[in-house]
């Protein structure tokens, strides 16, 4: 598993440094179980390209669990358009 | 057509897929003399915070919100994702009463209270908690059960309460709500327009009601009271008999907007229930401008009683759709052509839909008819005590559907019992739901 950044195609992460995968459904305590104590890059799971649970996840983990690391879709799923939520930890989600 | 229309600051842009579609309002905001504040602005703060927004852009299922500022609810936000009504506050400052899950489609629902007062610095971050547990929770194995009507009635309001208040206390403090100088700045666009007070009577106009009885039948329910003393907001109905509802030609919104310009500050709007509406008009204007309408068979005095009907462009149209509309509106236009008997009828709402998809909001009618298809054949089933105002409801079926050619006298038979059966000044729901199905059924298929 490798994040990317949908606005150049370049690798973000190395895949030995994603901590966590999340699935879309990921509730709240797996939620802070990936932002907790760890600063590596977590993926988020997109089933399928109009499955846009994992907009919100990437939301709730910066706003309520405070992650202030690299959050990105996991590859393996379709390309979901850029946005603020799959963008470096500089930028704002 | 794009382009055209972006040249005047148009776009489609969230006029479909799963995402926040656009805000809906009063038709009258900013006119009408029941209003505690003009809801407008908030639509835009709304419109500006959905449009491409990050989160809520694959959400399961499309999404609607209505604003509504009026004692009286114009904007039906019962039957929307979210209706925001304006309300004064326990200490006097003007908040939001916010509804939840309301919608129509093919399992109705009336929107039920999440909060019953919501400060207005929060409405764009209480909004986005709203979204976000439905974004998370709401279904998405099933295209009909993925609206957020379904998720609410699944897990009852006081859980998707819970579950929204706790995503609340958890984000709000986030950035999403707006600072008050940027209120300011979206409030300063929809400053009231520049209307000098004027006598609240014209002699002329009053004059012209005593001595012509169409005038005075087309002032009595398509002149509407302003905050304004000595203004008036105008329905201009595009229901008159024998015309599909709601259409206008291109010479007829030409027309209508030289009127707008002349006459309503060059504003024009369009009511959800298919007509058009000049929202600031100077009483003393208002023969001039009837007489324009007339002119162009825009005259016509039914806004809001039975020949008001809302209809969906039906088989003629839609490929979606099992049933003609159209004919079907134009034969029960015909059959109550008489404006006396309409007059003795009163306010009454007549909504027609030919699929269950119900863009003709047949379940909010006072009278509601769903067109499908059976075996082939048009069957029309008639709904009763639909009403989409305040302590809104979803009508009921009353019974085996009818064919096409049957509906006008179905009609007649459903106002005819209502008649007999009402109070002196009593509406079609209040009847409806004080002597209930059985009067109606007698009278429909009693003979059965």
């Amino acid at each position: 598993m490798v994040l990317v950044d949908l606005n150049t195609g370049a690798l973000i992460s190395d895949p030995q440094d994603v901590a966590t995968v999340l699935e879309p459904d990921a509730d709240t305590d797996a939620l802070a179980a990936a932002a907790g104590g760890n600063a590596g890059p977590i993926a988020i799971s997109f089933p399928r390209f109009v499955d846009g649970r994992g907009f919100s996840l990437a939301l709730l983990l910066r706003e309520r669990h405070g992650f202030k690391g690299e959050i990105g879709p996991s590859v393996k799923s379709s390309p979901i358009k850029a946005s603020t939520c799959c963008a470096p930890a500089s930028t704002p989600p | 057509v794009l382009a055209a229309l972006a040249e005047v600051g148009m776009h489609c842009i969230q006029t479909s897929g799963n995402c926040v579609r656009n805000t809906t309002s009063d038709p009258f905001a900013a006119a009408a003399n029941d209003e505690l504040e003009d809801p407008r602005p908030w639509c835009e703060m709304l419109r500006q915070w959905s449009m491409l927004h990050p989160e809520f852009n694959w959400l399961p299922r499309k999404f609607k919100i209505a604003v509504s500022g009026a004692a009286e609810d114009r904007a039906a936000t019962a039957f929307h994702d979210i209706g925001l009504r304006i309300v004064r506050g326990p200490d006097g400052e003007n908040g939001f009463r916010v509804l939840v899950g309301g919608g129509m489609g093919r399992t109705p629902y009336v929107g039920q209270e999440i909060r019953p007062f919501l400060k207005k610095e929060h409405l764009l971050s209480y909004v986005e908690s709203i979204l976000r547990v439905y974004n998370l929770l709401g279904r998405r194995d099933n295209i009909y059960k993925a609206r957020i009507e379904i998720l609410v009635n699944q897990l009852g309001i006081d859980t998707f309460r819970e579950a929204v208040e706790a995503d609340w206390e958890a984000t709000h403090k986030s950035a999403v709500d707006l600072p008050e100088d940027e209120q300011r700045r979206i409030l300063s666009y929809f400053a009231p327009p520049d209307l000098p007070p004027q006598p609240a009577r014209d002699e002329k106009v009053a004059a012209r009601r005593e001595t012509d009885p169409a005038f005075a039948n087309w002032y009595k329910h398509n002149v509407l009271a302003h905050r304004v003393p000595g203004y008036s907001s105008v329905v201009i109905s595009l229901k008159e008999p024998g015309r599909t509802p709601g259409d206008a030609s291109s010479d007829a919104m030409d027309l209508v907007a030289d009127l707008a310009e002349r006459f309503s500050q060059d504003e024009l709007r369009v009511s959800y229930t298919q007509n058009l509406i000049l929202p600031h008009v100077a009483i003393a204007d208002i023969p001039a401008l009837y007489d324009a309408l007339a002119g162009a068979d825009l005259a016509t005095g039914n806004n809001e009683l039975l020949g008001d009907m809302i209809c969906c462009p039906g088989l003629d149209y839609c490929n979606l759709a099992n049933a003609r509309s159209i004919p079907i509106a134009k034969e029960i236009a015909k059959r109550f052509e008489d404006p006396a008997r309409q007059e003795v009828i009163g306010q009454l709402r007549l909504n027609m839909s030919g699929c269950i998809n119900a863009c003709g909001h047949h379940h909010s009618g006072n009278i509601g008819i769903l067109g499908v298809d059976k075996k082939g054949t048009e069957l029309y089933q008639i709904t009763l005590g639909g009403n989409p105002k305040d302590d809104a409801s979803v009508g009921s079926i009353i019974g085996p559907g009818f064919r096409a050619e049957a509906v006008p006298d179905v009609i007649d038979t459903i106002v005819n019992t209502y008649l007999e059966n009402r109070d002196e000044g009593e509406s079609f729901v209040d009847t409806w739901r004080r002597v209930g199905a059985p009067p109606f059924k007698e009278a429909l298929y009693g003979a059965r």
